[in-house]
């Protein structure tokens, strides 16, 4: 370094010396010699003008492979630097960057310039300068000079301009330099852009729209980001075609630690020839869920809140609702349902609409209580989503209760007083209009704790959105799920023939007791799962008062005095249930953590282990489920017990980890929402290599579904 | 009531506003990792729990590392700080063939030649260690606390440069950290951009 320095003195001792400082040509005797590096300043005219702006630059020659840096290096190296030493009066600009080129060493990525650059400055204040003058410039300059190593380079470099009362001359072995430097710096995006950042939470998609050439360049098109930290410079950015535009994939730097409201940087094509620079500002909007996973060719724009989402939204909605009529969950109710449809005596058939209605307005003013009740206190602050209630183990308790009751009951263990004939289904009897409302709420109650396909990305949709829109967006899944029934209530004739009541369907309401015992099965199991050992007995407790109260209820049938006794008994088997729920507060139980299940090791989630096991090339497999959640436990069935599935996770070295919401979790929750979904199952294939999006797997899956998804992957 | 209800409210926002996790983020614990030192001895993060722990990437061969061993700052910092206890880890990266790479032997010849005193230099070829840290450029320090949790991630001080001038006018951002923990107090720049040379991976 000093070697250059002693030349470099000596250059300009000779300089003056000799007199040569009015050479009208190229600055210096030659370009001073750095390591890897020649370096000159120059001056794309031959004089300067006092009161005109001049324009000098730093022309940097490179040995072959080796690079200087932009103004934001990327991941390493530094920026050139420059301290000028110049006239009272003159004073010179910021440093006039070029586009830059993308310098990959992975897993770094580095900004800067190869074989040769030229860095322009402007001099302004040449108001200062009189003609017949000279204009000495020096200027120290540091920079760093990389290949697979790099190598410091320090040098001083001098340029002495004649001061002249006349437009100066182009010097015509510099302009073109300084034209060439010109067309690639950057210039201000053309007003028809549009451009913005949508940050789902770190994955970043930044638009460029409002111009039909871009699509074109799309595939030549690079973006750097003016500062540094503010996304990872080796993510790669999949630039996309937009019917007007482009969009590139952006991650958020691990070093940005402040919310960002503009990411600015400069858009670089590629288009051959010189490349195109433009500067872009773009703001950053923070929405809800997730980048769409999908093929990077296809321009697929992420979900976003907009009208033309919501009729897309009302259909998953409505289709949800369908299908959940045959979700696990809703199927005891369906059956008793189907019973009391089979059951309507023929002269009572044309009762039927009627009962349709008020089965589908149960559906739906339990949907719209339930909703509101969520809307509420989630406007409260509250983090909860789909299925919440189930993670209150208070609320499994009376349910528990409830329908144990409900199965004694159709087990003909004791039948409803006239006062309760309606309630659940007074099959026997004519089913009252109460009744078939009833059947709605309990249909919708039991429903929640399945999620059908398409309902998971409407649910979730919903909860980001407005009161108005959530309500929508429910009315339509209760609506969905009233549908078959209320068709089958208004046009018997589509059930085909019906037999004749008579023994069998007592036989057929015992029958159906048995899926309603199962629930109470599982309800008590994923209780147990909440509050443990001790809090299970006393659900088990409870239960035997219900079996007491029923056995009093249907032994004395009739008497007033037995149903007092019976509903005295009940309510005490409710206290005893109840207080099982608050055992949790005192021993929590851990909920399936990290354990084998299949032969398969499952982690405990966290967001950091993702990171970090991506970080170290393993790809991670993330389930989201709860012991409450039916159709989560059957896909696990489904998909795990397959070998073929087993052994090509352990093949492709997967990571397993589970994000158990049995009982609330505000990481998991909020992890959730980042994906747009406010309830469980989700199914989500972290692909190793960080600049990948994770894939989401559909609601309901199967061993194939997984197998594909998995080959997919690179 | 009101006051439960702006609370949740509060915590909800909170919840919202924070960013998200990251490999390594300031704030969250440390990734344990496991790794074989110049004399061959093997040493694993979680088992310095208790202690303060430094993570100094290294490349003898890079111009800004050797500003701060050829200026004694590193070996000074190595010195002042294990001597309160923290164990400092340098780190290498560099692959086979590349610049910084060298084996136990060559290590332990060159730890002596310039008379640095880390508590161990561990060899990382694969780069594992270097990947799971998100470790950019050599310098690039890392300060994990005695619960094991990263307090501070990035370079080494507030100078960009090569230049072993700018040594004593720089604001060490690695004895600021360390200090403030001791004292019990917040580190008060907990993330910075490091400089320096890429890791050689």
């Amino acid at each position: 370094m000093i070697r250059y320095f002693s030349a470099l003195s000596f250059s300009a001792l000779s300089l003056l010396v000799f007199g040569l400082a009015f050479a009208p040509v190229r600055a210096g005797a030659a370009p001073v010699a750095g390591p890897h590096t020649h370096l000159e300043l120059i001056s794309e005219t031959q004089s300067v003008q006092p009161g005109k702006p001049a324009s000098v630059g730093f022309e940097f020659q490179l040995d072959e492979g080796w690079h200087i840096y932009w103004v934001n290096a990327g991941d390493s190296g530094q920026a050139p630097q420059v301290q000028w030493t110049l006239p009272r009066g003159v004073t010179a600009g910021e440093i006039a960057w070029p586009a830059p080129q993308r310098l990959p060493a992975p897993p770094l990525v580095n900004y800067g310039y190869e074989n040769h650059v030229l860095l322009a400055v402007p001099l302004k204040g040449t108001e200062s300068l009189k003609a017949g003058q000279d204009l000495h410039l020096t200027a120290s300059v540091r920079w760093l000079v990389c290949r697979e190593l790099c190598v410091p380079g320090k040098a001083k470099v001098e340029l002495t301009l004649p001061v002249k009362d006349e437009t100066p001359r182009q010097n015509s072995e510099t302009s073109p330099l300084f034209d060439e430097a010109g067309a690639a710096l950057p210039r201000p995006a053309p007003a028809a852009w549009k451009t913005q950042v949508e940050a789902h939470g770190n994955d970043w998609v930044l638009r460029v729209s409002g111009d039909p050439h871009l699509k074109k360049i799309a595939k030549k098109s690079i973006f750097f980001p003016l500062d540094p930290d503010q996304v990872e410079n080796s993510v790669p950015q999949n630039p996309r075609e937009l019917p007007d535009g482009v969009e590139f994939s952006l991650k958020r730097s691990e070093q940005l630690t402040q919310a960002l409201s503009h990411l600015r940087g400069v858009l670089v094509v590629n288009n051959g020839g010189a490349p195109a620079a433009f500067a872009l500002d773009a703001p950053v909007h923070v929405e809800a869920g997730p980048v769409k996973a999908g093929t990077p060719a296809a321009p697929q724009p992420a979900p976003q809140a907009t009208s033309k989402n919501l009729g897309l939204m009302l259909v998953f909605a409505f289709l949800g609702g369908l299908i959940l009529n045959l979700m696990p969950c809703v199927f005891p109710v369906l059956s008793i349902k189907i019973l009391g449809f089979v059951s309507t005596p023929r002269n009572e058939k044309a009762r039927l609409p009627w009962q349709g209605l008020a089965y589908t307005a149960g559906i739906l003013v339990s949907f719209w209580v339930l909703a509101g009740t969520l809307i509420a206190l989630r406007a409260g602050g509250q983090r909860l989503g789909w299925g919440f209630q189930l993670q209150s183990p208070g609320f499994i308790a009376v349910l528990s209760v409830f329908l144990f009751a409900f199965a004694l009951n159709l087990a003909g263990v004791f039948e409803f007083g006239s006062s309760f004939s309606n309630v659940g289904s007074g099959l026997a009897q004519k089913e009252g209009l109460s009744g078939s409302f009833f059947t709605g709420v309990l249909a919708t109650v039991v429903a929640t704790p399945c999620t059908a396909p398409f309902m998971g990305s409407a649910v979730g949709f919903a909860l980001s959105q407005g009161a108005l829109v959530a309500m929508l967006v429910f009315t339509m899944v209760g609506a969905g799920l009233a549908l078959p029934y209320l068709i089958l209530s208004i046009e018997p004739s589509l059930g085909g023939v019906l037999p004749k009541p008579g023994r069998w369907m007592e036989t057929l309401k015992e029958l159906v007791s048995f899926p309603v015992f199962a629930t109470v099965l599982w309800l008590t199991w994923v209780f147990g799962m909440q509050v443990g050992m001790d809090g299970l007995f006393r659900l088990f407790g409870g239960l035997l008062l219900v079996g007491l109260a029923a056995w009093v209820a249907g032994r004395w049938f009739g008497s007033g005095l037995a149903r007092s006794i019976a509903a005295l008994i009940v309510a005490a088997a409710l206290a005893v249930s109840l207080s099982g729920a608050h055992v949790s507060a005192e021993a929590p139980v851990e909920v399936s953590s990290s354990a084998a299940q299949e032969g398969l090791e499952w982690e405990k989630f966290s967001r950091e282990k993702i990171d970090s096991y991506r970080a170290a090339g393993r790809p991670v497999f993330l389930d989201f489920t709860a012991a409450w959640c039916v159709s989560c436990k059957v896909n696990e069935l489904l998909v795990f017990r397959s070998s073929e599935v087993r052994s090509e996770l352990r093949r492709r070295n997967f990571v397993l980890m589970k994000a158990d919401w049995t009982t609330y979790d505000p990481a998991i929750t909020q992890t959730l929402a980042d994906f747009g979904r406010s309830g469980v199952p989700l199914y989500v294939i972290y692909p190793a290599d960080r600049g990948r999006n994770p894939v989401v797997l559909p609601e309901i899956i199967n061993a194939g579904i997984v197998l594909q998804s998995l080959k997919d992957l690179p | 009531m009101l006051k439960k209800i702006s609370a949740a409210l509060l915590g909800g926002f909170l919840l919202f506003a924070l960013p998200n996790a990251h490999a390594v983020q300031v704030g969250a614990a440390a990734p344990d990792f496991q790794g074989t030192d110049s004399n061959g001895h093997v040493h694993k993060l979680s088992s310095y729990r208790g202690k303060f722990v430094v993570l100094e990437w290294h490349n003898q061969g890079c111009p800004y590392v050797k500003k701060h061993y050829t200026s004694g700052n590193m070996q000074r910092l190595q010195k002042q700080w294990t001597k309160k206890g923290v164990v400092w880890l340098s780190i290498l990266s560099s692959a086979p063939g590349k610049e910084g790479y060298v084996d136990g032997k060559q290590e332990n010849i060159y730890l002596k030649k310039i008379k640095a005193a880390p508590t161990a230099a561990i060899l990382d070829p694969t780069g594992a260690i270097g990947k799971l840290y998100g470790a950019k450029t050599t310098p690039h320090m890392f300060v994990i606390n005695q619960q094991g949790k990263l307090i501070y991630n990035g370079a080494i001080d507030d100078k960009e440069s090569t230049d072993i001038a700018d040594v004593p006018k720089s604001r060490n951002y690695v004895s600021e950290a360390l200090s403030a923990a001791f004292a019990g107090k917040a580190v008060e720049v907990p993330t910075t951009r490091p400089y320096g040379c890429g890791v050689k991976y």
